[in-house]
């Protein structure tokens, strides 16, 4: 492989691991602060994808009402979905993985019956493409990737400085003593849900131009964002950080030398070992109970 | 006398169990050949269901990526198939190394069942220490069928890619064309297969091992103080579960006459998820009944829906969907989990009557 190949290779690599933290997000925020394993997220990518299509493509409105609405859809969604269904399953892990498929596949029927099976293609909003000596790379990843810092910033902000952040990040380290201290945790629990969700939605939205909108795009997702959440643990958003870029550039300079199904096997094997010795994943906060 | 009581206490599911037996072994007297094959399906999806039931129900790994071990079994048989029959697409002129055995017809049953064991050996290695919360099991095995999927897509110069594998060796271990079992021959070598998993899995469940199983479902902490090693005893019951999908999965292969992608994937894993979570988990029965209920309905449904709307798979999909949600909802122990919990509660108040009565009788033979 050639350095300026291997150069292209890691840029784009280091491209597709934002888009990786951007999906897999609001998985991490549900599965780290609620211990639910949201098995509906990546259909919720899905279904902000559509969102997208049908408020920017197809309506014509600007980009950032679509970025916009997708959230607030996905969060409203969350919420309902959050005091409907999850909120009975607290604690039964089984339970939650069936609900939540459940939920899944009617999400995906729904799209696949209501929308048809037809591809549909979202343009890019920016559509200039940088190059620098060897290396070429479309401008809206660099779009994705602020966007994705931008939400990892603001889920920060929002978690460790709100007081709403504050309550969520009590109620999971002391449910009962948050309790006694006259917060009211079911309505955080569904804020916490709902805005995994709207970050679901908001991801799918972001994406949207970077693949096919359709009714398998969340499957298409899957196993990157679960193998993400299991090598990147779920006690700090920085490890999700840093293994989606872990992930992105091996599966990415891998699949240079071989194909992308070999990469992503040869990184999931590496997961499966990696997650033996690092149960929780590889960044641990230090002060955990 | 004491034969008597114990048959009276026998739990109801065993009944079913016993009339569910009898009426796969009368079926193919009163049934087409069309529905005798369809139920040989069935009942390869049967012990498939089985395999999970021992390792979601008894031991509480909910495994998300089971397909993988039973598209494993099945694409051994379906390579051997297509190897001894040199199958058009087939453009190498030696089986590779790794492949090598599935010349042989006895290897690729070989093959077949250890090749799902040796997976689980591995993924089981490395998930079953006591560090790991189960539910990143669940999540690794998912992404793994995700990845299998696109595996045996991309590795099309064995698997034949999208289109699959058709296998038209319907025998016990032969993979050559020449020699085939009728449908109504194969019913029986399937039914033999589900029957003998079934004896294997009720033997081993009422065992000593059985029991450290349940427990480790119940408080795997405290078998571990007990002295129990409750890895050693999940890696076993994966790599055996693992097995009998392989079987499950060459079975399957054989009644179909074909593999492809779909039998690897993660719809297979979820579909097998939801026949024993509405059959109920952790009882046999359930995985018998659900798989045997849901299978038939979708069946029987499509054959009459197939005229009206081309979507009918689709709107099956739905259907279980809600399914799924009412029964997590209304039912979480599954059908045959609430026919087992209206027992116990009888007995138990029967038992108490019984006690009751006795009580009243001392009363007043002695006051």
């Amino acid at each position: 492989m050639s350095p300026s190949m291997l150069l292209q290779l890691l840029v784009s690599g280091l491209a597709s691991s934002f888009v990786l933290l951007l999906t897999s997000l609001g998985l991490v925020i549900i599965l780290g602060y609620m211990k639910v394993v949201n098995l509906a997220h990546t259909e919720m990518l899905m279904s902000g994808a559509f969102i997208c299509y049908y408020v920017y493509q197809a309506a014509g409105l600007p980009f950032i009402v679509a970025l916009l609405v997708a959230f607030a859809v996905s969060f409203l969604f969350g919420a309902l979905v959050e005091r409907l269904i999850i909120c009975h399953f607290y604690g039964k892990m089984s339970e939650t993985l069936l609900a939540t498929y459940a939920l899944s596949i009617l999400l995906k029927q729904a799209a696949l019956l209501l929308l048809g099976k037809n591809y549909k293609k979202v343009d890019y909003p920016v559509k200039t493409v940088f190059q620098w000596g060897p290396v070429y790379l479309e401008s809206y990843k660099l779009v994705v990737a602020g966007l994705a810092i931008l939400s990892l910033l603001l889920t920060l902000l929002f978690i460790y400085k709100t007081k709403t952040g504050r309550m969520i990040r009590a109620a999971m380290q002391n449910r009962s003593m948050t309790e006694s201290l006259g917060i009211n945790t079911k309505k955080i629990d569904t804020i916490t849900f709902a805005y995994g969700m709207g970050l679901a939605g908001l991801a799918g939205a972001i994406i949207a131009p970077l693949s096919t909108v359709t009714y398998t795009l969340g499957e298409s997702w899957l196993t990157n964002t679960f193998m993400n959440v299991v090598m990147g643990g779920v006690s700090s958003l920085f490890g999700t950080f840093a293994s989606s870029v872990l992930i992105q550039e091996s599966v990415s300079v891998i699949s240079g030398l071989s194909n992308s199904v070999t990469a992503q096997i040869i990184v999931l094997l590496v997961v499966i070992v990696v997650v033996r010795l690092k149960p929780d994943g590889l960044f641990t906060a230090k002060e955990r109970r | 006398m004491p034969l008597l009581t114990k048959v009276r206490q026998l739990p109801v599911n065993r009944w079913i169990d016993l009339a569910l037996f009898l009426f796969l072994l009368t079926f193919p007297i009163w049934q087409n050949t069309y529905w005798v094959y369809i139920m040989s399906g069935i009942m390869a999806y049967m012990i498939f269901a089985l395999s999970l039931d021992l390792l979601w129900g008894y031991t509480g790994l909910m495994s998300m990526g089971h397909s993988v071990l039973f598209g494993a079994g099945g694409y051994m048989i379906g390579i051997a198939s297509a190897w001894a029959n040199q199958a058009d697409w087939i453009k190498f002129d030696q089986l590779p190394w790794f492949l090598a055995i599935l010349s042989q017809p006895l290897g690729a049953f070989l093959a077949a069942l250890f090749l799902p064991g040796l997976i689980a050996l591995f993924i089981g290695l490395f998930m079953f220490s006591g560090k790991i919360r189960g539910v990143f099991f669940s999540l690794i095995t998912l992404a793994l069928a995700g990845i299998s999927e696109l595996f045996v897509i991309n590795q099309s110069r064995y698997t034949h890619g999208d289109s699959g594998i058709t296998v038209t060796s319907r025998t016990l271990f032969s993979n050559s064309d020449s020699q085939r079992l009728t449908d109504q021959q194969f019913y029986f070598v399937v039914l033999a297969f589900l029957l003998g998993s079934y004896l294997l899995c009720l033997w081993l469940v009422n065992t000593r091992t059985g029991k450290v199983l349940q427990g480790i479902r119940e408080n795997e902490s405290r078998l571990t103080y007990l002295g129990y090693k409750p890895a050693a005893f999940k890696l076993f019951i994966f790599m055996l579960s693992g097995m009998m999908a392989g079987l499950a999965g060459m079975l399957f292969v054989r009644v179909q006459g074909s593999i492809n992608h779909s039998a690897i994937g993660i719809n297979l894993a979820t579909l097998v998820l939801v026949w024993v979570a509405v059959g109920g988990r952790g009882n046999l029965t359930g995985a018998l009944i659900g798989t045997l209920l849901l299978q038939f309905s979708e069946t029987k449904l499509n054959s009459v829906f197939s005229g009206i709307s081309a979507d009918f798979a689709q709107y099956w999909k739905l259907v279980l969907g809600l399914l799924l949600l009412l029964i997590v909802f209304v039912i979480p122990k599954g059908l045959i989990g609430v026919l087992l919990e209206q027992q116990q509660s009888r007995q138990g108040r029967d038992r108490k009557a019984a006690i009751m009565r006795k009580e009243v009788h001392s009363h007043d033979a002695n006051p």
